[in-house]
């Protein structure tokens, strides 16, 4: 009870993520037309998605699931996994990727 | 255990990431963006490495700690794109502001220079600058319309060792008609049967040829081929900058097709000019083009413009045009000449300059024609002009006539060996001829090759000019006798 009550406590942090990654989702969807000819935008929308779903349950960890807070480290690979491909093959030398 | 090895995975394909952002990243002038990709690759391997300790202590403070970088990561994911964005936009303005100037040099080259070579390379060369093509032709349609014929080709097409200097016409129509103005991809499968060409650019590692039509008031002239060895990702703007870039080259073709068409009616009305000349004064048949050839070769040998070149040629063709007004009981009088016949044969200069200064396509050879009789010590006619004030390329007529009038055979004497006109033309240098050009023309004239243009003279020469000129010392024997 008292470990759960300490997730309860130190998990309220994870609420900023939560409500940042969704709105820079919301950012995302709301420009899509301006940013969809980048050919980057799926691995942005990727990581972004999977950050978002790692916020959830690590929110969700708060109440004594440590094995949604092992999930959240699989969906933070996918998102670290998007952002890697970017670095890797984004050259931006011209307008290739656009 | 699975949190852990998840941890330790992640730290991991963050130190992957922070590699390439920190060595393999793009251009230096990216600085900004590889920075904000290194601090959200360190965020993220920040919250990992908290995670881990997590797993390790499960202290719940760390759960909260965790959420520390974990909030900067999504703002810095936007940065990052927003950053990519702005990059990717600026290039495209750029890219589109080279397409611009690219597109304005070569309307401008198309406009004004009569050059198809000319504008052909700037064009080409352009294209493949600016977009991913690496070789490039451009074909004009022959007159025959049955085949193209290859104007120019730069970069891949320029290597290639197969023969593509003609393209079937008919073929290669009937595939490009199908799409208007438009680049295709004429080596798809649809067309293969079709155009054999494929099979030769395929066998010279080409594995991209596209091409379109070159069209100007409704009629084709020609077709670009665009050629690329790997494989090819055509985007939309740099199609429409290849269709300008072609609609360019187009209008430098016709252009260059109807200059060509009054080059040649000029020189054939030139050449009926000529004849006339030839035709009125039987003593001159083919003196004229032997000094409108030697004229032109002086006037390479010199390193003068293409167009001096030609005016050297027609001026030398032309420079005894006057002659048609001659009487031709004076012109053809077969004894010595008075001083009254002699007199008026002198005025056949400037009654070529007065032939020749109201036709605007011959008023640039109307000096040559006046002053082909000055002397460089300036005792020659019609004005007695002397030194550099005769223009050179009567200077140059000058000698080209004099060395024609003593080697070429006459009816009534033989033409004197090349070497013994030579010889005189070397003792009057300063005296009738400008002494620099003498030299140059002798040691034009030593050239075997020149020789051999020499003896390759039509055999009816005749008497001209210097035939009646007392004071010509190089072939005086008809007005002496």
């Amino acid at each position: 009870m008292q470990m759960a009550l300490g997730y309860n406590i130190y998990g309220y942090g994870h609420i900023f993520p939560l409500i940042l990654s969704l709105a820079a989702l919301i950012f995302l969807f709301s420009n899509r037309t301006d940013l969809k000819s980048y050919r980057f935008y799926i691995y942005y929308l990727v990581c972004l998605s999977a950050f978002f779903l790692t916020s959830i349950l690590y929110v969700l960890s708060m109440f004594n699931m440590p094995l949604l807070h092992s999930l959240a480290g699989l969906l933070e690979f996918v998102s670290i996994t998007a952002i890697v491909l970017v670095v890797r093959n984004d050259r931006l030398k011209d307008d290739s990727n656009a | 255990m699975l949190d852990v090895a998840m941890r330790i995975l992640n730290i991991c394909a963050c130190a992957v990431g922070i590699y390439f952002a920190l060595f393999r990243h793009g251009n230096p002038d990216q600085n900004r963006l590889r920075y904000v990709f290194l601090l959200t690759l360190f965020s993220f391997a920040a919250a990992n490495v908290i995670a881990l300790v997590y797993a390790f202590t499960n202290l719940p403070v760390f759960h909260l700690l965790l959420s520390y970088p974990s909030t900067i990561i999504p703002m810095l994911l936007i940065a990052n794109l927003l950053l990519t964005m702005q990059i990717i936009e600026k290039n495209r303005l750029k890219n589109r502001e080279r397409k611009l100037i690219a597109l304005q040099h070569i309307g401008t080259k198309a406009t004004n220079a009569l050059d198809l070579q000319q504008v052909s390379k700037l064009a080409l060369n352009e294209i493949l600058e600016i977009s991913q093509f690496d070789g490039a032709a451009l074909y004009a349609l022959a007159k025959n319309k049955d085949y193209l014929e290859l104007v120019r080709s730069e970069g891949v097409f320029r290597q290639a060792v197969i023969d593509l200097s003609v393209l079937p016409a008919k073929e290669l129509f009937f595939v490009l008609d199908s799409v208007e103005n438009r680049l295709i991809d004429i080596c798809n499968p649809e067309y293969r049967g079709v155009l054999q060409i494929c099979d030769k650019m395929e066998a010279a590692g080409i594995k991209n040829a596209f091409a379109t039509q070159l069209v100007n008031q409704q009629e084709t002239v020609g077709v670009v081929v665009l050629t690329r060895r790997d494989r090819i990702d055509l985007q939309l703007d740099e199609q429409q900058f290849i269709t300008n870039v072609a609609t360019w080259l187009s209008v430098a073709t016709s252009n260059a097709k109807l200059y060509e068409g009054l080059q040649t009616g000029y020189l054939k009305v030139t050449l009926a000019l000529s004849k006339a000349i030839e035709a009125k004064d039987p003593y001159t048949c083919g003196h004229s083009d032997s000094v409108a050839k030697f004229s032109a070769n002086l006037a390479s040998h010199l390193e003068l413009s293409k167009s001096d070149i030609e005016r050297a040629y027609i001026g030398g063709l032309l420079h005894d045009i006057g002659k048609i007004g001659i009487p031709d009981a004076i012109l053809n009088k077969p004894g010595s000449l008075t001083d009254e016949e002699y007199a008026i044969i002198k005025e056949h200069s400037y009654k070529g300059f007065e032939i020749t200064q109201p036709v605007d396509a011959l008023i640039n050879i109307s000096d040559i024609v006046i002053y082909h009789h000055e002397r460089f010590d300036g005792t020659g006619y019609p004005l007695g002009l002397s030194g550099e004030k005769i223009p050179l390329l009567a200077r140059i007529a000058t000698l080209a006539d004099a060395f024609d009038a003593m080697t070429s055979d006459r009816p009534y004497r033989k033409g004197m060996p090349a070497e013994k006109a030579l010889a005189i033309i070397e003792q009057n240098k300063g005296a009738q001829f400008d002494p620099i050009l003498a030299t140059h023309f002798i040691t034009m004239v030593e050239d075997k090759q020149q020789r051999e243009y020499a003896v390759d003279l039509t055999d009816d020469e005749l008497a001209v000019l210097f035939d009646e000129n007392d004071e010509n010392p190089v072939d005086n024997e008809r007005a002496a006798g």
